[in-house]
């Protein structure tokens, strides 16, 4: 019987989020494949809930930002401060100096802090003051983000957007979903009786157990085709960037590995294809990114191989 | 129900597939046919019969024969072979030949009693030993050819019957010689490290009497034809230069006993006579044909010889191994053309065996020899007048001589005067030993042929010769040829042709210059010189050799095995490695399975878009159509297999896929 690895994890954020079982494992999935996760859907549905029990789950520090736009770049890196007594600047790290950071309403904060953020996502370490600060390891940043065309907010680029692995859409629960939801104690106390599951250690094994997962040669073969399928696509306006296939492959291992599978399926690919691929791709009739629908009408066009 | 409409099964033996009966037939054809000549013709006709009834049972559809026919046959063929063989039998010779004729005639008649698969494997069982009996009559290169096809079509014709009765036959033979490629490096190391006996298991003297040759003694004047015979006696290969003609004579049985009318070899004696040798050493290897004696035929004078345990000398000089030569042999000499043998002295029983004449015979030739002796008193001068009357006087040289009488060498010096080397040899002898001068006849061989494609030297038993030595005590031994004295023009025309090739220096022949045929013919005769040097002399002796440069000196069997079974260990491993990484590789077949077991579904209805993975499929059709469980669980099987070999790199033998595909044959 294979084992399913951090299972009791999943089970346990389940009791907070209820009926959204297949999300958590995708966000875990991100997680275990060293890339960031950005959550987009209304408010109230559960982004900030699902965050924070991945990080107090996980055993990880945790921290959060919320953006408005007047936070500024210092805010989230950190300032050198004059202390007298020393005679000298002394560092105040930031909120982004923790493993795991949730970044609420990314899309409020304007370009400049946007772009100082994810800057340091991508390269993992902070310089300011002319002095390189490295982040601490783990570390995986959860954005949230309303749709696009609420108001007062800055649309991220297609350029940042690459930089998230994998964007979620939580969506409505079902009827049972709701029902135990409401039924349930206040959600914020339930958030705090969650335990660290595991460690920073733990998290760091399973991610390189993760990356041992076996991909065949044919399955290669599939990615390259869905990229190719994508840039050829008259749908979207761009393909799939190298970054977003190397994404794809690292999620797809995690995301057998965490339904206790040593290899890769072709049906694994096929699962997590829209959470890589949707918003990287943008509609050439409307400008916006992607649905799951437009994807799979490609991968309709794909043999498995 | 018939789940399995395309496999077989193996072990059941109550069918019997016809659609094997042509493989049938060629698998007895192949290895019986090769037989025939070495078999009685009665046998042959009746095997004959035997096929042509099988095939016209086969055509009208087939039944076994009734025991009323066969047990009679079986009856008369073994009395009839029992008989027939029994002469050679007793005379220790010919058991291989009842044997070959006893299974050949057995492997014939099994195809009157089919009654299962089982009689079928017998068949091919049979085939496979049929065949290894052809290296009782030869083992040539030819037949090493002739013996991997016809294992061929015996591996077919197995591979056929457990296989899918509708391959093409191409296929199948094809597969057959993978699996006969892939037996030649393990058949190589049981070639070279299997220990081996200094001489077959088998070394019964077959058919001693047929074999043409010296034989050891010689009775000139009794036979009117000498046997030309084209067979090789043996090849010889020079590591460096080729000696001039005039020097190859090879060496063999030494006569010295005369009674009148045989020339007896009666010295098997073990004394080696002193030898010294000068001038240029001569290395070569000798592939000694078996000819059932002991003699080696070296060139005339061997220092040094190794190829087989045992090799001494007689007090003649002549070079004899421990046990008659029964198999194809390679040796290695260093020979001296320049030497001189028991010089000095000759003690009393040398000196009087080689005088001995019997008193009563040929009394006008001892008075011919005491009068040219008279003449000429030193032995050399006598020899030289002896040789210069055969030249003076009109002998000829013919392989027709007219028989003589009781004093044979009177008849032939002063009346019939024709003759060959023996009658020649005989006569200087006998002359030299009425004079008073020991001399003795010396039988072998003269010359051979040069192969230009690979400087081998053949030589055959129609070169076979006889000459004569006398002993000096300054010179030792001293080899005088009276035959070479005769002039061209006294030759007769046969011998003519043959000496026209017997020009004193090797021509080197230019290829270029030969006809299409004659170019080929030394091309072939070199390739069988090759084999016979490398295959066929690999002897108990050179095994050892070859252990010894392991650092295994003369190794127990014990050793042997454990090396024996290290190498083999060593070379399967890298051969199951080299078949296991190919598998992974190869995982095509996996997914075509897949393929065509979507082509069933799509006949029956079901749609199988290419872009559906294998499992998605699975839990459609068992959404969708639920009441065909069986159908879904098959097809879940089988999309768990092909995932396992083909995303899993999980080593699944395609066998079980094909299985599964055929399961789905009666839902779909």
């Amino acid at each position: 019987m294979a084992s399913y690895p951090l299972q009791n994890l999943i089970d346990r954020a389940e009791t907070v989020i209820f009926g959204k079982r297949r999300e958590i494992t995708l966000a875990l999935a991100a997680f275990l494949a060293k890339g960031h996760l950005l959550i987009e859907d209304l408010p109230g549905l559960g982004k900030t809930t699902l965050a924070r029990a991945l990080a107090s789950l996980s055993g990880l520090s945790f921290s959060r930002i919320q953006c408005t736009n007047d936070l500024l770049p210092a805010d989230i890196l950190g300032v050198s401060v004059y202390e007298r007594q020393g005679g000298a600047f002394r560092f105040l790290p930031g909120p982004i100096f923790s493993q795991v950071l949730l970044v609420d309403e990314i899309n409020r904060a304007t370009p400049k802090t946007q772009s100082a953020l994810l800057e340091a996502m991508e390269e993992l370490q902070v310089t300011s003051d002319g002095e390189t600060r490295a982040l601490p390891q783990p570390f995986f940043v959860i954005a949230t983000q309303n749709p696009a065309h609420h108001i007062g907010t800055f649309p991220l680029p297609e350029s940042q957007l690459d930089r998230f692995a994998m964007r979620l859409a939580l969506g409505y629960p079902d009827v049972e979903a709701e029902r135990a939801l409401l039924t349930a104690d206040n959600s914020q106390n339930r958030l705090g009786t969650l335990k660290a599951m595991c460690s920073a250690e733990d998290i760091f094994r399973h991610q390189q157990t993760a990356q041992t997962v076996f991909v065949a040669p044919a399955l290669l073969d599939y990615i390259q085709a869905i990229l190719s399928a994508s840039r050829q696509n008259s749908h979207f306006r761009h393909g799939l960037s190298p970054r977003a296939g190397l994404s794809l492959l690292a999620i797809a291992r995690a995301f057998a590995y965490l339904d206790g599978r040593k290899a890769v399926l072709p049906d694994d690919i096929q699962a997590i294809l829209p959470s890589v691929a949707c918003h990287r791709l943008r509609l050439r009739q409307n400008d916006e990114s992607a649905r799951p629908e437009d994807i799979e009408a490609m991968l309709r066009g794909i043999p498995i191989p | 129900m018939n789940i399995f409409p395309k496999t077989r099964a193996v072990t059941s033996g109550d069918y019997l597939p016809h659609a094997e009966f042509p493989w049938l037939l060629a698998v007895v054809l192949v290895t019986v046919l090769p037989h025939f000549p070495y078999l009685p013709y009665g046998l042959i006709a009746i095997i004959v019969g035997i096929l042509l009834y099988f095939f016209l049972r086969w055509q009208r559809g087939y039944r076994a024969t009734s025991a009323w026919i066969k047990v009679p046959i079986a009856i008369f063929v073994g009395l009839a072979i029992v008989l027939n063989y029994r002469l050679l039998y007793f005379q220790n010779a010919g058991v291989q030949e009842t044997g070959v004729a006893v299974l050949s005639f057995c492997m014939t008649i099994k195809l009157l009693e089919l009654k299962g698969r089982r009689d079928i494997m017998v068949i091919v069982a049979l085939g496979y030993f049929l065949l290894l009996t052809h290296y009782f009559y030869t083992q040539e290169f030819l037949a090493g050819i002739w013996l991997f096809a016809s294992a061929l079509v015996v591996t077919a014709a197995l591979l056929h019957l457990h296989d899918d009765p509708e391959r093409p036959v191409r296929q199948t033979l094809k597969q057959a010689s993978y699996l006969l490629l892939q037996a030649i490096p393990l058949a190589l190391i049981l070639y070279l490290l299997f220990p081996r006996l200094d001489g077959p298991l088998w070394a019964i003297p077959r058919g001693q009497s047929n074999q043409t040759g010296l034989a050891g003694y010689m009775r000139p004047g009794h036979i009117t034809q000498l046997a030309q015979s084209d067979e090789v006696a043996f090849r010889a290969q020079f590591s460096g230069a080729i000696p001039p003609r005039r020097q190859l004579y090879w060496r063999g049985p030494v006569l010295s006993q005369y009674d009148g009318v045989n020339w007896i070899a009666n010295d098997y004696a073990l004394y080696t006579p002193p030898i010294e040798t000068s001038g240029t050493p001569v290395p070569y290897t000798l592939i000694l044909e078996p000819h059932y004696r002991s003699w080696l035929l070296p060139l005339e004078m061997p220092t040094s010889f190794t190829g087989i345990p045992g090799i001494h000398f007689n007090r003649n000089g002549v070079l004899l191994s421990a046990r008659p030569i029964s198999t194809r042999t390679r040796l290695e000499f260093i020979s001296y053309p320049e030497y001189r043998m028991e010089v000095g002295t000759l003690n009393s029983f040398q000196r009087n065996s080689n005088l001995q004449l019997p008193d009563d015979r040929n009394p006008r030739s001892q008075r011919l020899a005491e009068q040219f002796r008279a003449e000429n008193p030193m032995p050399e001068q006598m020899a030289a007048r002896i040789l210069r009357f055969f030249r003076e006087e009109p002998f000829y040289y013919t392989l027709n001589p007219p028989l003589l009488g009781a004093h044979a060498v009177d008849d032939f010096l002063f009346s019939s005067r024709q003759g060959f080397c023996e009658h020649y040899a005989s006569a200087f002898v006998v002359m030299m030993r009425a004079a008073g001068i020991p001399a003795r006849v010396v039988t072998g061989y003269l010359g051979g042929e040069l192969n230009p494609v690979d400087q081998v030297l053949t030589v055959r038993q129609s070169t076979a010769h006889a000459w004569a030595e006398i002993w000096t005590a300054e010179n030792g031994w001293l080899r005088y040829d009276p035959t070479s004295v005769i002039p061209p023009e006294r030759t007769s025309l046969e011998i003519l042709d043959q000496q026209n090739e017997n020009s004193p220096e090797f021509i080197n022949i230019a290829l270029t210059g030969l006809s299409l045929l004659q170019r080929a013919q030394y091309q072939w005769d070199a390739l069988n010189n090759r084999w016979n040097y490398w295959v066929l002399g690999y002897t108990a002796e050179r095994q050892r050799e070859y252990f010894s440069r392991f650092g295994l000196v003369n190794p127990g069997w014990k050793k042997i095995a454990l090396f024996f079974a290290g190498i083999s260990f060593l070379s399967l491993g890298l051969l199951a490695w080299l078949i296991l990484r190919k598998r992974v590789k190869s995982l095509e077949p996996a997914w075509a399975i897949w393929l065509s077991a979507c082509e069933k579904l799509n006949r029956s209805g079901i749609e199988t878009p290419q872009w559906e993975t294998p499992l998605a499929l699975v839990q459609r059709l068992k959404t969708t159509w639920p009441e065909r469980a069986k159908l879904n669980a098959t097809l879940r099987h089988l999309a768990r297999l092909v995932y396992a070999v083909r995303y899993e790199n999980a080593r699944v033998p395609i066998r079980l896929l094909k299985k599964a595909r055929a399961r789905l044959e009666p839902y779909a």
